[in-house]
C-alpha cells in the first residue's frame, strides 16, 4: 500500500507541477498579446485616446470608429466585446483605468433593462488572465462567477481546462502569433456581413431600458472621478420601440434607435451590418 | 454520480480509505461495498434503491430455494418464476411504453380507435445490466454450476458492487461472487495497473467521446442541411464516440475494481481491429455477447443442429441483443442488421485466422487492411440506426450519404469547431495508435508507467471537454 500511495502522490505532484508551470507561463505570455481586447488594454497600457466605445456585440457592430476618428479628428478605440453586458463594461472600464488608458469621452452602447445584473456574461472569462486584480476579483464575486473562476490565481489549470478552447489554445497559438486579434481590427471594430438574414415579418416589440442600474451608476461614478464625459447611446434594433426609465442626470443620452435604418442595414434583429453601421455612425456624428 | 465528476472522486477516495484502513475484515468490507453501492446508486434517484433491493432479495431467496429443493420439478418452477418476475420488471420499466406506443401506432395505421395510454415511468438506471447479472446467478445455481451464496451480505455486495452496477460488465456470479468470499489483499502492481486503466478510461471518455459528441449531436440535429461527406464523418465520429464512451466507462470500472482488490471481466478487446463482424462481436461488449451465447444461443441448440437452426439462433440472439439496448425499433433494426452481416461468418468459416490482426508483424497486410476497412464501414452503417431517434431518420441520414459537398464548410465553420476538429483528430489518432500497440493484450498498459500516466492526465486536463460533458451513453440501457 505504501508503494502505491507513493506512486500516486508522485503522479499527482508531477502532473500538478507541470500543469502549474504550463498554465502560469502561458498566462504570463498571453497577457502581453492582442488576442482579446482585455489583452489589448494590457499590452497598450499608458495610451491616450480622444474617445473609447464600450458595449456588447451591438457596441461592436453599430459604430464605425475610423469614421468617428476622421470626423472628430480624435483618436479612439472600440473596446466593446460580444456576449457581454453592462457589468462587463464596468469591469472593462476599470481595466482600462487600471492600465492607465486615458480618454476624454466614453460612448457606452446601452441595452440593459434590469436594475441589477446578478450573473457574469458569457465572455467574462476574458478577464481571467487578469483575475489577480482586485476589480476583477470583486466583479467575479459580485456576479456569482462559477467556483472554477476563483482558482485562476492558485491553480490556473482548473479554469484553463474548462475554457480550453477560449484560453488554453489561444494562449498556445499566440506564442507564435503575438499580433493576432480575435474578431476586431486595428481600432477595435468588427463588421457583420451585408448578406443579412433579417426576417421582415418580425412583430414590433416594446423594450424599456432601465437607466437606474447598479453597474451603470458605477460607470458614471468612475467617469466623474476620472474626468471622462459619459455619453450613453441607444442603438436601433429591428422593429423595436425603446422607452426609458430611471435616473439619467449623470450622463448624456443620445437616442439613435429612431434613426432610419433600412431592412438591408440589419444583419439580424439586434445587429447592424456594415451598411447599417455607416448610416448610424453618420447619424451619431450629426448629434455630436 | 458520474465517473468523470468531482463528486465521484471524493466518494471513491473516502471509500478507498474506509475499505483498506477501517473496515479491513471480510464481513465489514462486504457491508461497506453494499452501503457504498447504495449511496452510489441512490445518488441518481433514491427510489431506484427499492427496485434494486427487491431484485437482490428475490435473486438470493430464489437461489437458496433452488439449491435446497430436491425435486427437479420444483426447482424448475422456482427458476422460471424468478426469470419471469425479473423479465416482467425489466419489461415494465423499459418496454411497457414502447409496446403501448407501437400498439397505438398500429391502431392508427388501420384507422382504428384505441383506449391505450402511456404511463409516466422513470427508467431505473442500469436495470438491464443488474437484471441480467442476477439471472445468470440463478440459472447457474439451477444448473449446479455454482453453489449459492451463503451470506446475504456477500450476495448483496456482489450485486451492488458500484463500479459495474450501472453499465457493466455484466459479471458472471461464478467469477465475481467468489471474490467476495475471501479476504482481499492489496497488490501494488495490480493497483497501479488499475490507476493506469482509470486514467486511460478518462482519456477515452473526456477527450475523445465528449469532443466527438459535440459534432455528432450537431450533425444528427441538422442532418437535413448537411452534405454526404459530413454525414459520413458524423457516422465515423459516432463510432468512436460510442466506443470511447462505453469502453472508457468499462476501463474506469475495471480500474476501480482493481484498486479494491477485485477483478472484473474484459468487456472490450479493441473491436475496431476486427476483420469480420463475427470477430467484432468477440471484441465488442463481450460480457453481453457471451451472456446471450451461454443463456440463449447454446440452450436453443447453438450451432449443433445444422446451418438453418444456427441461422435462426443467431437471428434470435441479435434481435434480443438489439431490443436489450432500448425500447425503439432502431435498436431492433441495428440487431437485425448485425445478424445479417454475421451470416457469412456461419457459412464461410475462414481457416488459419490469427487471433489478432497483424499478429506476427507490426503493420497489417493489404488483405487485412481491406478486411478492417470493410468491417469498420459496415459497423458504422449499423451505428447510424443505433444513434438515430427513428427508422425514418436513420434511412434519410443514410440516403443523404450520396449528396456531394465539402465537409470543411461544417467542421471549419467557426474557430471553435475547427479547433475541436483538431482535438478530435488528435485524440482519435492517439487512441488508434495506443490500441494498436496493445492489441495483443487484454487491456492497455502504459509502457513508461509514471511519465505516460502524467502525460495522459495533462492531456485530459487541456484537451478534455469539460464544458460540454455528457452522460455515459450506456446508462440509458
Amino acid at each position: 500500500m505504501k508503494g502505491f500511495i507513493l506512486y500516486s502522490v508522485k503522479v499527482i505532484v508531477i502532473a500538478f507541477f507541470v500543469m502549474e508551470c504550463i498554465c502560469f507561463s502561458l498566462m504570463y505570455s498571453f497577457r502581453d498579446t492582442l488576442f482579446y481586447k482585455t489583452n489589448h488594454a494590457h499590452t497598450m497600457a499608458n495610451t491616450q485616446y480622444g474617445f473609447v466605445i464600450l458595449g456588447s456585440s451591438r457596441g461592436l457592430t453599430s459604430l464605425d470608429t475610423k469614421a468617428i476618428m476622421q470626423a472628430t479628428g480624435q483618436s479612439g478605440f472600440n473596446y466593446s466585446m460580444d456576449d457581454t453586458h453592462i457589468g462587463s463594461q464596468r469591469v472593462m472600464l476599470n481595466h482600462l483605468i487600471h492600465h492607465n488608458i486615458r480618454f476624454d469621452t466614453l460612448f457606452l452602447v446601452y441595452e440593459n433593462t434590469a436594475k441589477h445584473v446578478t450573473k457574469i456574461a458569457t465572455s467574462d472569462y476574458r478577464f481571467l488572465p487578469f483575475s489577480s486584480h482586485d476589480y476583477v476579483k470583486q466583479y467575479y464575486t459580485e456576479k456569482n462567477a462559477p467556483q472554477s473562476y476563483s482558482w485562476m490565481n492558485v491553480m490556473p489549470f482548473i479554469p484553463m481546462a474548462y475554457f480550453n478552447t477560449e484560453l488554453f489554445f489561444p494562449s498556445v497559438y499566440t506564442m507564435a502569433k503575438r499580433q493576432l486579434r480575435y474578431r476586431y481590427d486595428a481600432v477595435g471594430d468588427y463588421d457583420y456581413p451585408v448578406s443579412g438574414k433579417i426576417d421582415s415579418s418580425l412583430q414590433m416589440v416594446d423594450v424599456n431600458l432601465n437607466f437606474d442600474n447598479d453597474d451603470l451608476n458605477a460607470i458614471a461614478d468612475i467617469c466623474k472621478v476620472n474626468g471622462i464625459a459619459l455619453i450613453v447611446l441607444v442603438t436601433p434594433s429591428y422593429h423595436t420601440n425603446y422607452t426609458y426609465s430611471g435616473n439619467s442626470e449623470a450622463f448624456t443620452i443620445i437616442d439613435l434607435s429612431r434613426e432610419t435604418i433600412t431592412d438591408t442595414g440589419f444583419y439580424d434583429r439586434i445587429h447592424l451590418n456594415k451598411g447599417g453601421k455607416d448610416s448610424l455612425t453618420s447619424a451619431l456624428l450629426r448629434h455630436l | 454520480m458520474l465517473f468523470n465528476s468531482f463528486s465521484f472522486l471524493v466518494f471513491f477516495l473516502v471509500f478507498f480509505v474506509l475499505y483498506w484502513f477501517v473496515f479491513t475484515k471480510l464481513k465489514t468490507q462486504n457491508l461497506l461495498v453494499l452501503v457504498g453501492g447504495c449511496i452510489f446508486y441512490g445518488w441518481w434517484d433514491w427510489r431506484f434503491l427499492f427496485l434494486l433491493a427487491f431484485s437482490t432479495v428475490l435473486g438470493y431467496v430464489a437461489a437458496q430455494a433452488i439449491s435446497t429443493t430436491e425435486s427437479e420439478k420444483k426447482r424448475k418452477v422456482i427458476l422460471w418464476a424468478t426469470v419471469v418476475i425479473n423479465l416482467c420488471l425489466l419489461f415494465f420499466f423499459k418496454y411497457f411504453n414502447f409496446f403501448i406506443q407501437s400498439a397505438i401506432d398500429a391502431f392508427a395505421f388501420f384507422n382504428l380507435s384505441s383506449n391505450l395510454s402511456l404511463l409516466k415511468i422513470i427508467l431505473p438506471i442500469g436495470i438491464s445490466f443488474y437484471t441480467f447479472q442476477k439471472l445468470s446467478y440463478v440459472i447457474d445455481v439451477y444448473h449446479r454450476k455454482m453453489e449459492p451464496a451463503k451470506r446475504f451480505i456477500d450476495f448483496a455486495a456482489y450485486v451492488s458492487f458500484f463500479p459495474q452496477l450501472l453499465a457493466g460488465p455484466i459479471e458472471r456470479a461464478n467469477t465475481l461472487l467468489p471474490q467476495f468470499y475471501v479476504t482481499r489483499t492489496f497488490n501494488k502492481d495490480r493497483a497501479i495497473a488499475g490507476l493506469h486503466q482509470i486514467v486511460y478510461g478518462l482519456f477515452k471518455k473526456i477527450v475523445v467521446a465528449d469532443n466527438c459528441a459535440f459534432f455528432v449531436n450537431t450533425i444528427w440535429g441538422d442532418y437535413n442541411n448537411l452534405s454526404g461527406p459530413t454525414l459520413i464523418l458524423g457516422a465515423i465520429l459516432f463510432a468512436f464516440q460510442i466506443y470511447c464512451d462505453f469502453s472508457g466507462y468499462t476501463d474506469i470500472a475495471l480500474g476501480c475494481a482493481k484498486l479494491l482488490g477485485l477483478e472484473l471481466m474484459t468487456n472490450f478487446k479493441f473491436p475496431y481491429f476486427a476483420r469480420s463482424i463475427g470477430e467484432f462481436w468477440k471484441r465488442w461488449h463481450i460480457s453481453l455477447s457471451s451472456w446471450f451465447r451461454d443463456y440463449v444461443y447454446i440452450p436453443l441448440g447453438g450451432s449443433r443442429h445444422g446451418k438453418l437452426i444456427t441461422l435462426r439462433n443467431v437471428g434470435i440472439v441479435f434481435l434480443l441483443s438489439g431490443i436489450w439496448h432500448g425500447a425503439n425499433w432502431t435498436f431492433v433494426v441495428w440487431g437485425a442488421l448485425h445478424a445479417l452481416l454475421f451470416i457469412p461468418s456461419i457459412f464461410f468459416r475462414t481457416k488459419n485466422v490469427t487471433e489478432v490482426v497483424a499478429q506476427h508483424t507490426v503493420f497489417p497486410n493489404v488483405k487485412e487492411v481491406m478486411q478492417l476497412v470493410v468491417t469498420f464501414s459496415l459497423v458504422c452503417v449499423a451505428w447510424v440506426f443505433f444513434r438515430s431517434d427513428s427508422l425514418s431518420q436513420a434511412l434519410e441520414f443514410l440516403t443523404r450519404f450520396t449528396i456531394a459537398g465539402n465537409p470543411l464548410t461544417f467542421f471549419g465553420k467557426t474557430n471553435t469547431s475547427l479547433l475541436l476538429s483538431g482535438v478530435v483528430v488528435l485524440g482519435i489518432g492517439q487512441l488508434v495508435v495506443t490500441d494498436w500497440m496493445n492489441r495483443k493484450k487484454e487491456f492497455v498498459t502504459f509502457r513508461y508507467g509514471i511519465m505516460m500516466c502524467v502525460c495522459y492526465i495533462i492531456e485530459i486536463c487541456f484537451l478534455g471537454s469539460f464544458k460540454n460533458q455528457f452522460e455515459f451513453i450506456y446508462f440509458q440501457f
